[in-house]
């Protein structure tokens, strides 16, 4: 396995819940510290107290749908209270399954902002050279298979994921001169309390190696984000073992 | 926008942390490169309405070749 230090700090979103918490409670039982990023306090603060080293959580609330454009000085002013950061990982999201009919300008809009404009927008906070550490940092998206296979009903987050995977690669190539890796992990169904139990009885045949686990999706997170994958940068990787192939 | 306010906005767009003079070496630095470059050109549009080439960028060395190219918009 791969350790970290506490002086790598890492930014994670969606902290308080899934595929957010696995990473969160991972990277800080590696040593890392953590600045875990969600509405629900009271959810940050139960995962801070069952976390290994507490005294290397720290707990952020914020809403990041809400004036996105200005969350690259919200990643800033995150470094001006916690240092120079290793890494983000970005895992905050939500579902939308919805007909193409029934798609509203709001709902559109709810939906990008909190799946791709947030990303987008931390990550140009992050990539300021005076935020993150330079070579060896590294930034994960937690994008979607949604963003490579069709289902009924999911053009907006199919959509919104598709895009936070394409801005991805392209972050990774603009900034790769100061160090920074970029990639993005692509999962098929985790059980998560994203995903509603009869929904998973009928994905159930699909996986004949049974459902991905949260921790399957947080060790391969730190992985990219160690120094172990210090060459892997741009890439995008649909995590689905053989299922939706 | 005075050439404090400039030197400290051009700082902010090149992401440093070092206290920009006018005399600063851009060239050598290692915040001098292609994004940079172009971060510094959409500035200078923006900012003064001054629509710079790439030449005039990428030949920069010091800051105050590009304080040089808005200066008559400086107010001290
Ligand atoms: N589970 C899957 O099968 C699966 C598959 C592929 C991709 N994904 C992606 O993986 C990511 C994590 O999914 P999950 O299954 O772990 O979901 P989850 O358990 O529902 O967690 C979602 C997280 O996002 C946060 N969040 C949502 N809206 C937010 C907002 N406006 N501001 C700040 N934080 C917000 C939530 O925190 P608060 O409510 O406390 O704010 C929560 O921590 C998502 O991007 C999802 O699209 C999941």
């Amino acid at each position: 396995m791969f350790e970290f230090t506490k002086d790598q700090i890492f930014i994670i979103t969606g902290a308080s819940s899934g595929i957010g918490e696995g990473v969160s409670l991972l990277l800080n039982e590696l040593g890392a510290t953590v600045v875990a990023i969600a509405r629900r306090m009271d959810k940050l603060e139960e995962i801070k107290a069952s976390s290994a080293h507490p005294e290397n959580f720290f707990c952020e609330r914020k809403d990041l749908s809400v004036d996105c454009g200005t969350l690259d000085a919200y990643v800033r002013s995150l470094k001006a209270k916690y240092g120079k950061f290793r890494g983000l990982v970005y895992c905050a999201g939500i579902p939308a399954v919805i007909s193409l009919q029934a798609i509203t300008p709001e709902m559109a809009e709810e939906t990008f902002n909190i799946n791709y404009f947030a990303p987008l927008f931390m990550a140009k906070g992050f990539a300021d050279r005076r935020v993150n550490t330079g070579k060896g940092s590294a930034m994960v998206f937690i994008s979607s298979i949604a963003a490579e296979c069709c289902g009924k009903g999911m053009s907006l987050y199919s959509g919104s994921k598709a895009a936070l995977k394409a801005s991805a690669r392209v972050i990774a190539k603009e900034i790769a001169p100061n160090g920074v890796r970029v990639n993005s992990i692509l999962p098929a169904d985790i059980e998560t309390p994203m995903t509603a139990e009869e929904y998973m009885q009928r994905r159930k045949p699909l996986y004949p190696m049974g459902f991905g686990s949260v921790s399957d999706v947080a060790n391969f997170v730190a992985f990219l984000l160690s120094d172990k994958a210090k060459w892997i940068s741009g890439q995008s990787y649909i995590m689905d073992c053989a299922a939706l192939l | 926008m005075t050439t404090k306010e400039f030197l400290i906005e051009l700082a902010d767009v090149l992401q440093t942390e070092d206290n920009l003079e006018l005399s600063s070496n851009l060239s050598n630095s290692e915040y001098w490169d292609s994004l940079s470059q172009m971060s510094v050109m959409s500035f200078l549009a923006k900012k003064f309405g001054v629509h710079a080439s790439l030449e005039d960028i990428t030949m920069t060395d010091k800051v105050s070749d590009i304080f040089d190219i808005v200066k008559e918009h400086i107010e001290d």
